[in-house]
């Protein structure tokens, strides 16, 4: 009766259904009816609509269940999909069509995901798997997920589908006429993550009309392996009288999507706008076409919610090395550890930040410490990247949780460190990378150590890529680490190591990776002998190296071997790059070799400060706001003097002042926060000096922004401020409920909560906080504000005290810890 | 993109200064620089519908809305229908922000008053199209007016969802407290009346334009509950 979909798709002509909208509309459904309620309300309208199409000759027709979830529709989604899903299969037999598929169809859930919007990743889930698991046992034949505006809500979906049934799953996206999704995903990005994931077809629909979305399914053509989906909407969309008309007919319609049909797509229907004349005209046109296979792509992908880091396999062409980022990374740094320990999130986003502008193209994170909770701070750490770089996450851990929080959580086809020889790991990390999706790194080392020679490492590699294909994971994502041991313990094992990555290369087409720094431990002079070996390495073909950006010597060397091998159109990087440049010494003064920056380090500003002590350098660099200078006038003063005597002696006072000139309305928000930037660049210089030994904090404050509110850059300057006058503080959030934080208050013994709220509306959530406050823990004082506070309203809901600014909520604190 | 007309005199307003002079050279450069930042990034959509008003012994319903805000129903008062408007920048813009709070705070809090005139500006251009086509037709467009202006409730963002399909077209989500994302968008109604309003409205185009020097709290702003935080009195049209 009905062959298996996965037989049929991408090997025939494939035919998907039009709009409904319209259809409706003319049958009395009115701008803010719910048309999923029809199914129960108006079954014999739905039955029309879907036997209409059925005779226009789809293969594959949607349930009307575009927009079920329980947000809209709570405690009915299994009612209205099962509903749906039955008068589709009447619609089936009352045509005689029992060969055509039904689909469950699952469009966006109207909500945004976190941290854009305040959907979290697990809900979406919950809320897709409840309409997919009820359409499924209903009787769907496929899971139709499409109008998708933001990968993560896709991921969401289709995570949901793979949990909670077996059915194939097509996945259509929205793209905008430049080719992005809302959220910013490209072609390239979000094909990597659809088919990382495992859907069965992936492509287009809705947002344009055919015309306009040539260049993308061109793309979609380029990129893609899985068959691809095509459904335009019919032309844009126009208000007459006000109803929402399109102005593509069926006849122009079919010929632009005739037009299509010789690029190369595998399935074809329409969106908003079609009608069953539409799709009729066009299946004709389109049988006319020869039927074109789509074919598989070799490229080697890793990517993040809107770019994708692209390499070309390796007997196609040479692409310019990868670099990607070391420094989020415990080991031997003390600093980074007890940022760890402090949940100090902050510090290590700017650890990122600071090597993709350094060049990054990939970010190494790994947050293994043995005393946390790895798997949450995984989850956590790349939710917080994703949200404020679009580069790609490479997920360093030995830890499995760890692992698998961190490639079920982050928004794209991540890059995984690894997998090695060893049978065991082998059956823990590969089921989660066929599972997830992404490019897994595997390290030649086995249950019987790390081969001295090239030749042992090869044969674990076989032995990894032999167990991938047992796995289900394709050959190209699949990436050899050729390990580096240190030279100072074998002088041959810098041989041994680009032997390998030749070999690899040669041997079996594949991508090499080398943690590069790690050749010349107990050697002095690293940054020289790594910067060379990087080197021989690119020479060698290395595809991906894991270093540090921030170095100049390792970036130097870089540069320099991209100009020199043609892949540095016309040298213009190394130009822009160098062209101004003061000379890089080779022989550096920091073992680190960190990249200054070249903020304010002028001889005009130092001069300034010069003529006066080195401490009071320090007073005018907080005062003038110059965090650069500050940072380097605190070293100096730190050498032989106690960090807290100049806290207290110099940073404090430069605050205080710049403090009262802003009380005085003589100094404003912006001067006052930039000094508050230059005392945090100090303190960051004297806890690197003690890290591990915390400072003496004056007092613990919670600070919130409350349930329904999302505004915080006020509640984040607080923050600043009251960091800068020695508090600890413990920072909830935004959209904060107020049993979160009042438990928190009494779990941490906390004297003092600052909330803040910006909308009259949420003043409301406020006053919930306090009243619970007074209830569980009466002892503790209240601060607020925000935009819309005032002291009536303070009074009103029962605070300690109003705080019009930052500095009036310092003021506060002192009084209240003193 | 089209030019859109930035005034730093708003984003030094925003930012809490009171006078022009007060504001050091170097802000004046992040201002600049923040506001390069953010043409770079921005990604401007709009989309607007025309309404037919109901008017009724007291109040008034349009789009399906029924309307009990006072301060809406004066500012509409003689319009016989009106624009429902929604635009955005996009999503580009927040991104800034969340990076510049790691490192720089007052980077971010000057981005935070850019993007808030950015917007704004975007918003006039959009409005000015709207009543220069109306005024081909021969109607006049009351200066726009939006949730969270005196009495109109923050939960009307949701009758602009509903009635606009915001997300769909143009991106712009609500969270469960009614907050946009992304966070520079702006929703507005816009009275359409046939008969010129002289000088008791002005017009669109002078919508935003603000006097020199210091504002004065005038007779409107007595009873208003925010008037001795607020710098808008000479701006608003209540």
């Amino acid at each position: 009766m009905r062959k298996d979909l996965r037989e049929r798709l991408g090997k025939e002509w494939l035919f998907c259904d039009g709009g409904m909208g319209t259809f409706l509309q003319e049958r009395g459904l009115k701008g803010g009816d719910l048309p999923e309620e029809w199914n129960v309300t108006h079954p014999e309208i739905i039955l029309e609509l879907n036997k209409r199409y059925l005779e226009a000759g789809v293969n594959i027709f949607n349930t009307n269940t575009f927009g079920l979830n329980a947000l809209k529709f709570p405690g009915r989604v299994k009612e209205l999909a099962t509903a749906a899903v039955g008068i589709a299969k009447k619609a089936r037999i009352e045509t005689g069509r029992e060969d055509v598929y039904i689909a469950i169809d699952v469009g966006p859930t109207g909500k945004l995901l976190e941290p854009l919007g305040d959907l979290s990743f697990d809900r979406a889930v919950e809320l897709f798997s409840e309409v997919i698991a009820s359409g499924a046992e209903a009787g769907a034949d496929l899971v139709l997920i499409e109008t998708m505006s933001d990968s993560y809500e896709a991921k969401a979906a289709v995570l949901a589908a793979k949990e909670c049934c077996d059915l194939p799953i097509i996945v259509t996206t929205i793209y905008d006429e430049k080719g992005k999704l809302l959220t910013g995903g490209n072609v390239d990005s979000t094909v990597a993550l659809l088919e990382g994931l495992g859907v069965d077809a992936l492509g287009i629909n809705c947002g344009l009309g055919p015309d306009k979305m040539v260049p993308i399914v061109k793309r979609l053509t380029e990129v893609a392996s899985l068959p691809i989906v095509v459904n335009p909407n019919a032309g844009l969309p126009r208000s007459e009288n006000g109803m929402t008309v399109f102005d593509v007919g069926p006849d122009e319609f079919a010929e632009s999507m005739e037009e299509i049909a010789t690029m190369g797509v595998q399935v074809m229907g329409g969106c908003c706008g079609t009608t069953p004349e539409h799709i009729a005209k066009m299946r004709k046109k389109v049988l006319e076409k020869p039927f074109i296979e789509n074919t598989y792509k070799e490229f080697t992908v890793v990517s993040s919610y809107c770019n994708a880091v692209t390499l070309n396999p390796v007997d196609v062409s040479r692409d310019k090395p990868v670099i990607i980022g070391e420094r989020i990374n415990p080991t031997g740094k003390k600093r980074f550890k007890q940022a760890l320990r402090e949940n100090d999130m902050d510090y290590i986003l700017s650890q990122g930040m600071e090597q993709e502008d350094a060049g990054a193209d990939i970010l190494d994170v790994n947050v293994g410490l043995p005393e946390i909770d790895e798997p949450l701070l995984m989850q956590n750490v790349v939710s917080s990247l994703q949200g404020i770089t679009g580069l790609p996450l490479q997920l360093d851990t030995t830890n499995i949780e760890a692992l698998e929080k961190g490639l079920r959580y982050y928004n794209g086809k991540a890059m995984i460190n690894s997998v090695n020889g060893k049978e065991e790991v082998i059956s823990l990390v590969m089921p989660l990378v066929k599972k997830y999706g992404g490019v897994l790194v595997g390290l030649a080392l086995d249950e019987d150590g790390i081969p001295g020679t090239a030749d042992g490492r090869l044969k674990i590699a076989g032995k990894i890529y032999d167990a991938a294909e047992k796995y289900g994971i394709p050959r190209k994502d699949i990436v050899i680490d050729g390990l580096c041991m240190t030279v100072s313990s074998d002088t041959s094992s810098a041989l041994s190591t680009l032997e390998t990555v030749r070999r690899v290369r040669e041997e079996y087409k594949g991508h090499t990776i080398l943690g590069v720094s790690n050749i010349s431990f107990g050697l002095p002079q690293r940054p020289l002998v790594n910067s060379i070996f990087l080197t021989m390495a690119m020479q060698e073909g290395l595809s991906f190296a894991i270093m540090n950006p921030n170095n100049e010597q390792m970036m130097a060397a870089y540069r320099s071997f991209l100009a020199l091998s043609d892949m540095d159109s016309q040298c213009m990087d190394f130009i822009e790059s160098y062209a101004n440049y003061s000379s890089v010494s080779l022989v550096g003064s920091s073992g680190s070799g960190e990249k200054k920056s070249n903020q304010d380090i002028t001889s005009k500003q130092s001069a300034d400060g010069v003529d006066k002590e080195g401490a009071s350098a320090l007073r005018n660099a907080i005062e003038r706001g110059m965090p650069a200078i500050a940072a380097k006038e605190m070293e100096d003063a730190i050498k032989d003097t106690d960090p807290l005597d100049i806290i207290d002696a110099e940073l404090i006072p430069a605050l205080d002042k710049v403090g009262k000139g802003f009380e005085k309305g003589t100094i404003f928000l912006p001067q006052l926060l930039m000094s508050a930037e230059a005392a945090k660049a100090a303190f960051e210089v004297v806890k690197k000096k003690m890290a591990g030994k915390p400072r003496e904090m004056k007092g613990r404050i919670i600070i919130a922004t409350v349930k329904g509110d999302i505004h915080d850059i006020g509640k984040n300057i607080v923050k600043v401020m009251l960091e800068n006058y020695g508090y600890d503080v413990i920072d909830l959030g935004k959209d904060v409920p107020p049993e979160t934080v009042v438990d928190t208050a009494v779990k941490e013994d906390i004297k003092l909560i600052g909330l803040s709220a910006l909308m009259t509306t949420t003043v409301v959530s406020m006053e919930e906080t306090i009243k619970l406050l007074r209830e569980k823990k009466p002892d503790t004082k209240v601060v607020v504000g925000g935009a819309v506070m005032t002291q009536e309203y303070s009074d009103q809901i029962g605070a300690d005290c109003y705080a019009k600014d930052a500095m009036a909520t310092v003021r506060y604190a002192d009084s209240v810890f003193t | 993109m089209e030019e859109l007309e930035i005034r730093r005199r708003e984003i030094i307003r925003y930012l809490g200064y009171k006078k022009a002079d007060d504001v050091d050279e170097r802000t004046k450069g992040i201002i600049e620089e923040s506001i390069s930042e953010i043409m770079g990034v921005i990604e401007p959509r709009y989309i607007y519908d025309t309404f037919p008003i109901e008017w009724k012994e007291n109040s008034l319903s349009f789009a399906g809305i029924n309307v009990t805000s006072e301060d809406l129903t004066k500012n509409l008062k003689g319009c016989d229908s009106v624009v429902m408007l929604a635009v955005t920048i996009g999503h580009g813009f927040d991104k800034l922000i969340r990076r510049a709070e790691i490192s720089d705070m007052s980077k971010a809090y000057i981005l935070q008053a850019t993007g808030t005139e950015v917007v704004e500006a975007w918003c006039n251009k959009i409005n000015s199209l709207i009543s220069a086509d109306f005024l081909n037709k021969g109607l006049y467009t009351r200066p726009r007016f939006s949730p969270g202006y005196g009495d109109l409730p923050l939960e009307m963002q949701r009758d602009f969802e509903n009635v606009l399909h915001m997300r769909k077209n143009i991106g712009i989500s609500l969270s469960d407290g009614t907050v946009m994302s992304p966070t520079k968008s702006v929703t507005a109604v816009i009275g359409l009346t046939s008969t010129p309003d002289e000088g008791k409205f002005g017009d669109a185009e002078s919508q935003g334009k603000s006097g020199e020097g210091e504002s004065e709290v005038s007779a409107k702003c007595k009873d208003c509950r925010i008037s001795d935080k607020c710098s808008y009195s000479d701006k608003c049209y209540m």
